[in-house]
This record gives C-alpha cells, structure tokens and sequence, in this order.
C-alpha cells in the first residue's frame, strides 16, 4: 500500500494534471495540501478538456475519493462553482469528495486586498492570481483566520 | 499598515460577508471532515493514497525564488502538515519536470530564450497559463534547478512531460552550472537575490533529435537521441524517469516503472502498470 507524493519540480505547469490522472486509476484517493484555487490541471478526457482549479482532478475518476487538506485555503464560491461545473459534466461529488475542517476560508476582503496590491505594485509584481490566496494564508500566520470549523461561529469575525 | 491606506475599493458590511458565507458554507457542509482522520483510515483500509501537489517547488515559500513564489509549501513536506499525515507514511515522491523550462510572472529563470528557440518552444508547446492565460517565459531544460528540488523533495521518481515540444529543435541545451559576473560558478540556484539575477547558465549540448517523438507509447519507438537525453538528465540527476509524456492525450504516455509498486512488490491488485524495463541510468548510458 503506497503513499505517494507527485509535485512539480520547476515553477509550475509541468503537466502535474496529466500525471496525477494517469496515476488516479491506481489509487483511492487523492489529497490536495497546498494552495488554492490558483491552480490550473488541465485535463483532456476524449474530446472534453476541463480545468480544474481546486477540486483535485481524480474527481473525474468514478470511485476515486477526493480531499482538500487542511494546507489548502478555500475559496467557498469558487468551489460551489466547480462543483455545480462537475455536475453538469456529469460528475457527482458528493460522498466522494472531502474538505477538511481546518482549511482556512478565502474571504471576500482577501481577494480585495490581492488585487488592490498588484494594482499598487505596478513595477516588480509577484505575479499573483489576485484570487486572495496570499492574504488568506497571511491571516492563517497572523491567526485571524477563519477556519471551517468555526465557521458557525460569527464570533470568530470579532 | 500601508495596503490598508493605499487600498480604495468598496467596504464591506461585516454582516453581510458573514452572512453571504453562511448560506454558501450552508451547500458545502455535508463535504467537510476531519480529513487527517479521513485519509488515515483510507491508509489503514490497504488503498493507495496520492498526495497532488500544486504550483511547483521553486514558487515554495521557503524553496523558491524568494519572492517572486506563492504563499504555501509546494515542496513534497507540505503533502504531510498540509495533508494531516507523519512523514513516515510516504512511499515515493515523484517530481514533474518538463523536458525544458518554463516560468509565468516575474522572478530569476537563467535558462530563459529572447530567441526564435524560445518563440518554437512556446508555440509548440502552447505555452499559456491554464489559470491566467498569461504567456509562459520559456528556456531550456536547468539540471542545476532540478539537483535542488530533487534534494529538498527527496525525489524517488521523475515524470518528464512534453518531450514532443523539442522534436523540431536541432541542438538541445541542458544547463549544468551557474556563472555569475565575477565568475563564480554555482551548482544549484544561490539564494541571494541580487545573484539569482544576474546568473548566465554553463551548457552542455547535445544534438536534437529531428524528429517525431509526439503520441509515441513505447520507449523502443523514441528516437534515439531523445533516448539520449533523457538518459543525460537521469545521469546527472541520479533519479530514474518513470513516465515520459509525448504528447497532451492521456494515452500519449510511455510508463516504465509503477511508483506505487516500489514497495508493495506484492499484495497490489494487479491492475498496476508493469515496469518494461529498468531505470535508465542504471543501464548503460551514451556519452555526448
């Protein structure tokens, strides 16, 4: 019973997507730990291409379990959206994917202030998605974070 | 301080973004576990787990080119505190290299072509950012990139994609050492910015293959020049190459060893993809 672990080795789109698909037939499930939705797998099934941006692609695969770890943060619209995109495609998630309960949430205000930034730095950017990503793990760091685990709980906003 | 004074878009009604979560957390509820505990029992249930990794290792926080990087441990340790498990449950890493480089956004990439070699491996490789859209910089392949992320992800395994990019090109560059303006040689990516910038790649050349490579499944039916490099990168890598990706089709893929069989020789269900042949720098290898 393997473990395995597939990463890119150079700055990104390596063509993780192809390999982690080729790999999914073998496995029961695939975890995500890293990132959000600033990932792009682009994975081509007989004539349909898909992106899948936060959803780990072995969702594609019947049977295969799906994780979003607690590392990633978590764009909850987004991931509404991909879901409702699977659907139609076919692709029921539910029972067969899992979002950890210690994954930080993408707020509105993160996605605001990534943006803002990049406007700001127009000389010597990042390069960032603007998707809030950066702000939501700097407030992950900083503790001020929401988890969705507390998220029931507004007091956490205070 | 600052980002506060500087930004000046809507505010937003602390309320109204708690509420909005909570009618679409509402819809997400039923996904959300303990999933630590979820992917143990999965381990302890006898299936094989992957770990998929996003980004690559040189935008890791604290591997990467710092700062032009993401905000998360892309390297293969982020799979154990980002995916809730000890890092003694992992059986094999496989690093995802492309048969050359590319890069999106800003940041030190001493390989990059300004040329038309850089123009073909753009246009033949359709070198744009699935996320962004934005155009990739491209270069060639950087075994000095490769040592380190092979040392900091411990790599078992290499799956080197797009090698059919390359098909029309007649020399091939691999980097094999850095030279900064005083000279200095380096063999891995320093981390002081100001040096990371100015570095100029040491190449060894090796001829192209001319060509077709693209769709192939078997190894035998590589050329034999591409067998020659891919050999290369093995050798100075010292990690054996388990798949080679020919082209974009999930069928245009040549498997040689099974990552998941390393160390369950038996016990697998027997759908495994069987090893064709050992790993390549184990065998004998063509000197340039």
């Amino acid at each position: 019973m393997s473990n395995v672990i597939i990463i890119g080795s150079q700055w990104g789109d390596e063509g993780k997507g192809k390999i982690v698909d080729l790999l999914s037939q073998q496995v029961g499930t695939i975890v995500r730990f890293q990132g959000g939705n600033n990932a792009g797998h682009t994975v081509m099934f007989g004539s349909k291409t898909f992106i899948l941006h936060l959803v780990p692609s072995g969702i594609l695969h019947e049977g295969t379990k799906c994780v979003i770890g607690n590392g990633m943060v978590v764009d909850v619209d987004a991931l509404l959206k991909e879901l409702d995109e699977l659907k139609t495609m076919g692709v029921e998630s539910e029972g067969r994917l899992f979002i950890s309960d210690a994954a930080n949430i993408i707020m509105p205000y993160h996605k605001l202030l990534d943006q803002a930034r990049e406007e700001r730095l127009s000389a010597g950017k990042i390069g960032t998605t603007g998707r809030g990503i950066g702000p939501a793990y700097e407030d992950k760091v900083g503790r001020c974070g929401v988890r969705f685990a507390d998220i029931e709980n507004n007091s956490v906003f205070k | 301080m600052q980002y506060v004074l500087s930004y000046k878009g809507p505010l937003l009604d602390a309320n109204e973004v708690f509420e909005n979560l909570l009618e679409s957390y509402r819809r997400i509820s039923p996904y959300i576990v303990d999933s630590s505990e979820l992917v143990d029992q999965e381990i302890k249930s006898g299936k094989h787990i992957l770990f998929e990794g996003a980004q690559g290792t040189y935008l890791d926080i604290d591997h990467g080119t710092y700062p032009f990087v993401t905000s998360s441990n892309t390297v293969s340790g982020g799979a154990c505190t980002g995916g809730g498990i000890g890092p003694t449950s992992i059986t094999a890493v496989g690093g995802v290299v492309k048969a050359y480089t590319t890069r999106v956004g800003e940041g030190p990439f001493p390989t990059e072509l300004f040329d038309d070699v850089g123009e073909l491996l753009a246009k033949e490789g359709n070198e744009f950012g699935a996320t962004t859209g934005r155009p990739r910089r491209c270069g060639w392949f950087d075994t000095c990139l490769l040592k380190k992320a092979v040392r900091v992800n411990g790599l078992t395994h290499l799956a080197v994609t797009k090698l059919d990019v390359m098909d029309k090109l007649e020399t091939i560059k691999l980097c094999v050492a850095y030279e900064d303006k005083a000279g200095n040689r380096y063999s891995v990516m320093p981390s002081k910015q100001a040096v990371q910038k100015e570095l100029k790649p040491v190449y060894e050349e090796i001829p192209g293959w001319l060509s077709n490579s693209s769709g192939v499944t078997d190894y035998d039916q590589l050329p034999e020049k591409a067998k020659s490099y891919l050999k290369r990168i093995e050798e100075l890598l010292e990690v054996p190459i388990f798949i080679i990706s020919t082209g974009p089709k999930r069928e245009h893929t040549i498997i040689l060893q099974d990552i998941f069989a390393d160390k369950t020789p038996e016990g697998t269900k027997g759908d495994c993809i069987q090893p064709s042949r050992p790993p390549c720098h184990t065998g004998p290898t063509q000197q340039q």
